[in-house]
Formats: structure tokens, C-alpha cells, sequence
């Protein structure tokens, strides 16, 4: 015969629990459906447990005076097959309250704990999915507390959503550095850091070409004291852009700001970082002057002590990576500059001497203009070149 | 010796009404059946004449308290269950409250709602409303947790000049037990940390403290440790404790089983993004009962209200942010 | 009237002396004088928010006043002016709450008629009408609990009142308690613009002190004299213990709702009915008949009405108005409970 519980039933709000006061049958009893069969007691009053069926009492497996929570089995029945499919399919409904730890007794029998995710899943967090570029509150205060730049930030892993970098991330990479070795950057450094970070928010392109130095080192021969290369391409740069003006605007907003004056930048290498000296009004100045100026300009810098007429912002700089023994490069204009123009390593090449039908060397170097192409294309900085390389050709035009 | 939750709440009345003659108790059933719940047992045998049922009036007898405790009384009032107190709502939020504020004469009245759900309670046996009372200036509202809280919280509710709104917890009343009552505790306006942890702050209070702790146990085996601050009382709530845990952990949970919408969780919120700001790591989460009615049959009820699992499946997200 | 309703005989009071008839009837001009200078005052946009007179209802008023003693406790209700005053009232309070002045009794924080001080048993009514009983209840059960068993309660309603679960929640409690409350429902025809047949359906509202098993008085609310033999009679029941007493007096509001409200809804007729009448007119005409003052005492007590409201009204607009600078914006009592609030 099939075995049906009787089960210590909700007693009441808050009942937890109830204690067995009394047994009102005996076990191999004859029991009807709802006959009160124990007596039990709880804080409130005495109550009768009764029988889901009817039936032979099977056992009780409660004692008097012993306490069970609310869903507990207090004993069996034997009953029909028909009464133990029909009430043992019905199970007690599962809670998912799963109180527990300290301060309280076991959870009571019906508590089972539901392993259901559905009951997590029913509520949603509402997080971006984008968070890889997602810099938190906490992070953007830790950053401007250390005076890291949020965008330095974007080196550190992150293993937040979506590649997020979370403070603990962040937190973790500075203390994997502390470890290293490390001294405090020069101002002169963190000033061209800056001036790069800010460079290169731009769509920066760079293209190159070959000159021929030969008429340039003829023409300087004639001049005392004689300007070197970087003067004659700055000259050069400075007659093309009066030119071409717009060549050198900068794109703000919806406009494009045109250069005032010609004034260009020629960069020299000081200790620990580079000084950009402005010669104002370039395109007007004679070449010959140039290399005398351009010698005290060299002293200040290397003193940091440009005179004020020479930091004036320029509208295009002129560098001459060659004097590094540097071929070619892909230099950067500063933030306020569209384009810069490198000189590179001046050495012999052969060249196609089309008269005599034979190679023939040639002092050459690589000249590279490196622009904001949001400003200007490829055809207009190549028309740029070639004025300038024609400028260079016939040195004695500058 | 064990003494559980509710018997807290009858010891604390019992011990106001024998240290102080301007307590008496005024509620549905409350003498000589010593309560619904039992919360009065035996008080007025005790105490004669100071332990008295009311008529089915909730108005009336919350009115009452104010009129007693203009005149000097310490009146408490038990309402059978929380919701009923939604009849006294005028009583509560124009008279009570406004009172001091009206006439600087204090209103030291305290109203015991026991809140919260069981098993098979339904809407109106159920529900939780301290999120409600916070919404009006004047009133203290307290949510204890733990037996050592339901028994000197509810001596300092009697102490304390203004109406006090005393959510008490139907689900801990039988089933969290202590060894024995504290003689003092924290001062309603200051928040506990019931558990230290490192990666995330969850705040909150009543029964769902338990919920939290229970939620706790099962992240820690993730290697995710959470910090659970128990409010305990939620108007006014102890902003310090929670910002310094914030400041600690970078993100906030916050957890209540009354509903969403201008409720606790939200003041939490709003005072945590508003004054640690840049504390916050991830969004600020909140979880709350379900925003319908409280369902009556266990399988519905069962997952109406945050449980641990909902507690640990959104904190391991916000862990995860 | 019904047989089973308890309405003790008339006369166990004896009928008003002249010297209490004199005293009321002052109150009820003192009461509608100050009236009349808050209806010019806020015509004169003096003051904010609103004015609401009980004109009419001074008879009542003033009665149900006469007959409290110091220690018992009153909740006045909007129409009270006159009771209020007969209660104790400071004269210059009156003008201080409806100016909004900052040594007013609610410092601006509520104005006009809600005005009260609890400390003194005088109790401050809130919009919510019938709420204003259980608190009296509430005063009344302190005192028995203190051994006070002199001191009776009273407070006032309105016909509209009566249909507000509170005021059945209250009278009901009451009830249980035994309590020396008495319960004055002014039944001036309207509830703001409400007639009697679309508020209640009973033939008299004094029908329901049986409900409550309570006793009930009938009055006419025009003739001060009624007032003052049945309000005396509830108010000696209350006091020796026969429970809460609810007296309906009947008459008619002379005026608007508010000084907002034309009353263009009120039936005319009423006002050539015995309801109708001016309880103040029908009080100097008693006086007369009874030569208890003749016109030059009137005149001269008329004269020294105005005189004391002129008084009240300039001292009270030389007090500082209630300010946001000054203001504690704090709604607790407890300092602690405040300083934590106040760390937002």
C-alpha cells in the first residue's frame, strides 16, 4: 500500500513552528479523510493536525513534546493508490528563501532552495554594452588625483564589460609599475608629451620624395655666412605656402582658418626634447640673412630662452631629421600646425643621367611633408612639393 | 535560553512599560489575547488597564496616540499588520508628522507595523511599507534585523520625541533567534556592517539583511567578497557608513522588499551619486519586490520579493561591470 | 424625536443667568467684529491663503466655549472663532497665525484657522475633517491615565464632517472609552457647497448618537439662550460620567464657505426660515426684552470690540513676518534625528 504524509501544516502568520502536545490515534487505527489526528501547540493556540486521507495509520515519526517546523512530516498513512497519486503529486510549493547563518534555526522543511536561475534573470541590471570606452566616476578622480590624462588610460587592460577598465584594473597596473624603476619627467618633456597627445588627435599622412642637394650646396658656397639646408627648405616652404595659403589652414569647427602671416617653425633638438624657433613672415625675408638669425635663434633654444618674436605660433614647421643621420621619417605637426616638412640624410645615389645614358651619383636626400588630411589631399600637398623641389632646383629664386 | 525576534518585541515593551508609566499600548487584540502575533503576551495581565484593545479603527486609534501624547503619554500603537496602517495614513502623515512642525509641541508615538511577507499572506498581509512613511518629513522610521535590534530599537522608539514608524519583520518574528538582549545598542541613525567584504556594498535592512548575508556565503566561494551594511533604521538613514563602505568597495547594491519606485533604495542611490560620486566604479543597482501586488500562493511570492539568488546573480554582474 | 434615543429631559441645568448670557453674547460679538476686520483684511490682500468665517455659528461657538473650564481640552474646528476666544484665545494670536507671523503659534508654517496650543489643551485642527476627534479621544485617555477625571473634551464638526469614516471611527471609540467627550456638530446646511440631502440620508444627524449608544442633544443654533441650556446640560453630563455627549445644532451658514465663495449655491429661502436668522440680532433683541442691556451698552460694547481687534490687528503687523532665513526647516523634535537628516 502506498504511503501518504501527514504534514505539520501553516499554522499561522509568522509560524515558524509548533510542538507536538498530543497524539489522538494510535498506529494500525483506522483514520478518516480530515480527522484531527495530533494535537500541536504553537505560541498562539492549540491546534489539530488532520489527515489528508483516509487510510491505515502507518507511523508517526513525531514524538510528544518535541518541536517541528512548519512542512515537516509527522507520520504516514497507508492509502489507496488513487489518494497517494493524487496528493503526493502535488508537492509542496518550493520558496526560494533560503534564510540561513547565524541567528537562525535550520531553514524550515518547505524552504528548498530553488537552483532556478529564472528567478536572478527576472531582473535585469541595466549596464551599457559599451563600456570599453566607458571611464567610470571613480576612475576619472583616481586619474586626476595621480594627473594622468583619461586617455593614458587606455593602455591599461580592462577586465570590466566589454573590455572596461575598472579601477581595480587600473589600480593593479600602477602597482605592476611601482615595482619598476621610474624618475620624474622633465617640464620640457611633459610639455612635448603634451604637445604630441594633442598632435595626435589628427588623421595624420606623410609622403615623400627624392631632391637633389647639388644646386643647394652650390648656391650656399655664395653665401657668408652660408644657410644650411634646413634654411633653404624652410625659405622654400615659406615662398609656396604665401602660394598656397589654404594649405596650411586649420580645420576648426566648420571652417578653415587661414594662415595671417607666413611664419615658419624650424625644429631643433635641445636636451631632452625639441624647441620649434619661428621665423615671422618667412616668404619676405631675404635667404642671406636668414643663417645669422637662424644662429642666435640656436643659442636661445639651447638656453630655452627664445626671444618672443620667435615663439610666436607658426603655421608649418620645417625639421631636419637628416642632421640625426636619419633617412626618412614621419614627423608630427604641432597641434596648431597642419603640416611639417622633414629633411632627411643628404648622401650620393645614382642617378639616371638621361644626356649621357649612364648612372651618375648624386647628392640626394628624402624631403617628407607629413599633413592633417582632414585639411588638405594627397594632390594638393603633392602640388605643395613640387613647387617646393622646383623652389630647391633653383636655389638662387629663394 | 533562546529568545526570538517577537519575544524581543515583547520584552522591549515590557520593559517600557515597567521603566516608564507614560507607555501604554493601545491595538486590535492586543490584551488579553496578548496580540496576533503574540507580541503583547501576558502584557496585560502585567500591566492593567495600560494594555487595551481597540475597536477596528485604525484612524481613530492612531489619532488617539497623538492626543495621548500631546498630553504627556508614550502611546504605542500596533497595527495587526502593516498594511492596515494604510487606513491611519492621514492620521499618520498629516496629523502625527506634521505636528511638531505645526506647533512645537513633539509627538512621541510609536506605531508598530509588522511588515513583511510569509508564506500564503497575500496582498494585504504582506506588504512593506517603510519606503512609503520615509516619503514624509517627521517621522522616524526603523527596520530592524536582528532580535538585538527589534529590542533596543523599539526602546529607542519609545524614547525618541517624534512618531516613530517600527517595521517589524512577520518572517524573523519566529524564526531568528538570540542567546540573550543586549542592555544598549547603536543609536537608530547609525548603520552596522553586518559583514566586511571588499569587492561590492550592499545596503539593507530588515529581513532582507538575512537575504544579503545568505548571498554573501554564496559569492564568497566565487572569490567575490561582499560588504552587506544593515541600515537598520531607514528615515534617517547612516549616509557616513555607507559612503565609506562605497569608498571602499567602488560599487553599491542596494536591497529592499518594499517597491521600487521612490523608495529607500532610491534615497540610497540619489545620496551616494550625489555626495560619492566619484566613488562609484560601476552604476549604482537596486533591487526590489516586484512592482505588482504581493502574490498569495508560495511559488509566485517565492520570487515577488529579492531572495539571495536575485542578490548574488546582480552582484556578481555588478562585480563583473 | 426617536423613543430609544437618549436625550435627557431639558432643565436639569438651570436657564442662563444673565451674567453668563452677557459673557457669551460678548464673545459672539467680540468673534464676529474679528471676523469681519480678517474678511476686510484679506480683501485688502493683507492676507495669504484663506479666510473662513463662521458667522451664524457664534451662538454655538461661543456657548460650547463658556463651558469649558481651564485644564479641559478643545478642538475647535474653522467656524470656532467665537469659542476659541470664549476658550482663551489671546485676541492678537488670531491676527498673528493669519498674517504668518513668526511669533505666531505655527510661525507661518500653517496660517488661518489652523491654529492651536496643544500645551494648553487647545488643540490646531488640520484640513482632514472628522481627524480632529480621535486626537481629542487621545488627550482624553492621558488624563485617565494621569487620575485627571475633572476634565472633559470637545470638539467641533461639521454637517459634512459627520459623513468621514473618522468621525464614525472616533465617536465609536469614544464610545468603548466612556470618555466626558462632547461632540458639537454644527449643522449649517452646507458642506462648502453641499446641501444636507446629498450628505446624509438620516432625518436628524442627533438619530445617530444611538447607533453609538450615546446620548444626544438637539438646539437651535440661532438662540444663544438654547446653547447655552444644552451645551451647559452635555457638557455637566460629560463631566459626571455619563459619556460622550453629541449635541447637533442646527442653523445656518451666513456666509460663503470661505470669503472666496459667493455661496451663489445656497437656497435663499433658507434665509427667511428660523435657520436663517442672525444668532447675534436674536441675542441683542433677548437682551433687550430681558433689559439685561439696552442700546448704549450695546453700542458701547460694539465700540469696545472694535477697539480691542483694531488694537490686536496694528500690534500684530508690527511683528516680524515669518522669514526663510530664520526658519529651522527642521520637522523633529529630536535633535539627533535632525542633525542626521541635516547632513544632506
Amino acid at each position: 500500500m502506498p504511503k501518504v504524509p501527514i504534514i505539520m501544516p501553516q499554522l499561522g502568520e509568522s509560524i515558524a513552528e509548533a510542538t507536538v502536545v498530543r497524539l489522538t490515534v494510535k498506529v494500525g487505527d483506522q483514520i478518516e479523510s480530515d480527522q484531527e489526528v495530533i494535537e500541536v501547540e504553537t505560541n498562539k493556540a492549540v491546534m489539530s493536525v488532520t489527515t489528508p486521507c483516509e487510510g491505515l495509520l502507518e507511523s508517526f515519526t513525531a514524538e510528544v513534546n518535541e518541536t517541528y517546523p512548519v512542512g515537516s512530516t509527522l507520520g504516514y498513512i497507508e492509502a489507496s493508490v488513487e489518494d497517494a497519486e493524487r496528493l503526493n503529486a502535488t508537492e509542496p510549493p518550493a520558496i526560494a528563501w533560503p534564510y540561513s547563518g547565524p541567528g537562525f534555526d535550520e531553514a524550515p522543511a518547505d524552504q528548498s532552495v530553488s537552483s532556478d536561475e529564472s528567478a536572478s534573470n527576472t531582473l535585469e541590471i541595466p549596464v551599457g554594452q559599451n563600456g570599453a570606452a566607458y571611464q567610470s566616476p571613480r576612475l576619472r578622480a583616481r586619474l586626476q588625483e595621480l594627473g594622468i590624462h583619461p586617455n593614458d588610460a587606455a593602455i591599461v587592460p580592462g577586465s570590466g564589460m566589454a573590455g572596461r577598465v575598472t579601477v581595480r584594473d587600473f589600480e593593479a597596473y600602477m602597482e605592476e609599475l611601482s615595482r619598476l624603476p621610474s624618475k620624474k619627467a622633465s617640464p620640457m618633456r611633459l610639455a612635448v608629451a603634451d604637445s604630441m597627445r594633442r598632435s595626435w588627435t589628427r588623421p595624420l599622412a606623410t609622403l615623400g620624395v627624392s631632391i637633389s642637394l647639388e644646386p643647394i650646396l652650390v648656391h650656399r658656397k655664395t653665401l657668408i655666412p652660408s644657410p644650411g639646408p634646413a634654411l633653404y627648405l624652410a625659405k622654400a616652404l615659406a615662398i609656396a605656402l604665401s602660394e598656397y595659403p589654404q594649405s596650411a589652414g586649420r580645420l576648426v569647427g566648420e571652417k578653415i582658418v587661414l594662415p595671417a602671416s607666413i611664419d615658419i617653425g624650424v625644429a631643433v633638438e635641445v636636451e631632452d626634447g625639441v624647441i620649434v624657433p619661428v621665423f615671422a613672415n618667412l616668404d619676405k625675408q631675404p635667404l642671406a640673412e636668414l643663417p645669422s638669425q637662424y644662429k642666435k635663434f640656436l643659442q636661445a633654444a639651447k638656453e630655452k630662452r627664445l626671444p618672443d618674436e620667435a615663439k610666436r605660433p607658426a603655421i608649418a614647421s620645417v625639421t631636419n631629421f637628416g642632421t640625426l643621420g636619419v633617412r626618412w621619417a614621419t614627423p608630427i605637426p604641432l597641434p596648431n600646425e597642419t603640416l611639417i616638412v622633414g629633411l632627411g640624410y643628404g648622401e650620393k645615389r645614382p642617378f639616371w643621367d638621361e644626356t649621357a645614358g649612364c648612372f651618375v651619383p648624386r647628392l640626394e636626400a628624402d624631403l617628407t611633408i607629413s599633413f592633417d588630411h582632414r585639411v588638405i589631399d594627397g594632390g594638393q600637398s603633392g602640388r605643395l612639393v613640387r613647387r617646393i623641389m622646383e623652389l630647391l632646383a633653383a636655389p638662387e629664386t629663394l | 535560553m533562546t529568545i526570538t525576534y517577537l519575544e524581543a518585541i515583547r520584552e522591549a515593551q515590557e520593559k517600557a512599560l515597567r521603566d516608564d508609566e507614560r507607555v501604554y499600548i493601545y491595538g486590535q487584540d492586543v490584551g488579553a489575547f496578548g496580540g496576533a502575533f503574540k507580541a503583547t503576551k501576558n502584557l496585560a495581565k502585567e500591566f492593567p488597564g495600560r494594555v487595551l484593545d481597540a475597536p477596528i479603527s485604525e484612524d481613530a486609534m492612531v489619532g488617539s496616540a497623538i492626543g495621548a501624547a500631546i498630553e504627556g503619554m508614550r502611546p504605542i500603537i500596533e497595527m495587526q499588520f502593516a498594511d492596515f496602517s494604510a487606513v491611519a495614513i492621514n492620521q499618520i502623515v498629516n496629523q502625527a508628522a506634521t505636528l511638531y512642525w505645526r506647533t512645537q509641541v513633539a509627538c512621541p508615538i510609536t506605531i508598530r507595523l509588522p511588515s513583511g511577507g510569509n508564506p500564503g499572506s497575500g496582498p494585504f498581509h504582506s506588504q512593506c511599507l517603510e519606503s512609503l512613511y520615509s516619503h514624509f518629513p517627521g517621522l522616524v522610521v526603523m527596520t530592524p534585523a536582528t532580535v538585538e535590534d527589534a529590542y533596543t530599537m523599539l526602546l529607542e522608539a519609545v524614547e525618541i520625541d517624534d512618531p516613530v514608524i517600527f517595521c517589524e519583520h512577520k518572517y524573523l518574528y519566529n524564526r531568528l533567534k538570540s542567546d540573550l538582549l543586549p542592555e544598549t545598542g547603536l543609536p537608530c541613525d547609525t548603520a552596522r556592517v553586518a559583514r566586511f567584504g571588499r569587492d561590492v556594498t550592499i545596503v539593507t535592512y530588515s529581513a532582507m539583511v538575512h537575504e544579503a548575508l545568505a548571498a554573501a556565503d554564496q559569492l564568497r566561494k566565487e572569490d567575490i567578497e561582499a560588504e552587506i551594511i544593515d541600515l537598520r533604521c531607514v528615515k534617517p538613514f547612516d549616509l557616513r557608513t555607507v559612503l565609506s563602505s562605497v569608498a571602499r568597495t567602488a560599487r553599491l547594491l542596494c536591497v529592499g522588499e518594499s517597491w521600487p519606485w521612490g523608495g529607500v533604495n532610491s534615497e540610497v542611490i540619489t545620496s551616494v551619486v550625489t555626495h560619492g560620486f566619484l566613488l562609484l566604479d560601476a552604476p549604482p543597482q537596486r533591487i526590489n519586490s516586484k512592482d505588482t501586488p504581493i502574490p498569495f500562493h508560495p511559488n509566485l511570492w517565492g520570487v515577488h520579493k529579492p531572495s539571495s539568488q536575485v542578490i548574488a546573480a546582480a552582484a556578481r554582474r555588478l562585480c563583473e561591470w | 424625536m426617536l423613543d430609544t434615543l437618549k436625550q435627557p429631559k431639558r432643565g436639569v441645568v438651570p436657564p442662563a443667568s444673565r451674567e453668563q448670557y452677557v459673557e457669551a453674547f460678548n464673545w459672539m460679538l467680540l468673534a464676529r467684529t474679528v471676523e469681519e476686520k480678517l474678511a476686510s483684511l484679506w480683501r485688502a490682500g493683507k492676507i495669504s491663503g484663506g479666510v473662513y468665517l463662521g458667522k451664524g455659528q457664534e451662538a454655538i461657538s461661543a456657548a460650547l466655549g463658556i463651558m469649558l473650564k481651564p485644564g479641559d481640552i478643545f478642538g475647535p474646528l474653522i467656524r470656532d472663532q467665537a469659542g476659541r476666544l470664549a476658550f482663551g484665545e489671546p485676541l492678537i494670536d488670531v491676527f498673528r497665525v493669519h498674517f504668518g507671523s513668526r511669533t505666531g503659534l505655527s510661525r507661518g508654517r500653517d496660517g488661518n484657522v489652523h491654529r492651536g496650543d496643544p500645551r494648553r489643551g487647545y488643540h490646531a485642527m488640520i484640513s482632514h475633517l472628522g481627524s480632529l476627534i480621535s486626537v481629542v479621544i487621545g488627550a482624553l485617555v492621558a488624563r485617565r491615565f494621569q487620575g485627571d477625571i475633572t476634565a472633559i473634551g470637545a470638539t467641533t464638526i461639521g454637517d459634512g464632517g459627520t459623513s468621514t469614516g473618522a468621525f464614525h471611527e472616533a465617536l465609536n471609540m469614544a464610545a468603548v472609552e466612556k470618555l466626558p467627550l462632547v461632540v458639537v456638530v454644527v449643522n449649517n446646511q452646507y458642506a462648502y457647497s453641499t446641501p444636507n440631502h446629498r450628505q446624509f440620508a438620516c432625518t436628524d444627524l442627533v438619530e445617530r448618537a444611538i447607533g453609538y449608544g450615546i446620548e444626544g442633544h438637539s438646539l437651535d443654533g440661532t438662540d444663544l439662550r438654547e446653547c447655552l441650556e444644552v451645551l451647559g446640560q452635555a457638557t455637566e453630563r460629560a463631566r459626571s460620567g455619563h459619556g460622550p455627549q453629541m449635541v447637533v445644532g442646527n442653523c445656518l451658514r451666513l456666509t460663503g464657505h470661505g470669503e472666496h465663495d459667493d455661496a451663489f449655491y445656497m437656497d435663499k429661502s433658507l434665509s427667511y426660515t428660523r435657520l436663517g436668522r442672525d444668532c447675534l440680532k436674536v441675542a441683542e433683541n433677548y437682551l433687550q426684552e430681558h433689559q439685561w442691556a439696552d442700546e448704549a451698552l450695546l453700542e458701547n460694547w460694539r465700540k469696545n470690540a472694535k477697539e480691542q481687534v483694531e488694537d490686536a490687528v496694528v500690534n500684530a503687523q508690527h511683528e516680524p513676518l515669518a522669514d526663510p532665513n530664520s526658519e529651522t526647516w527642521c520637522p523633529y523634535a529630536t535633535q539627533r534625528i535632525a542633525a542626521a537628516l541635516s547632513v544632506r
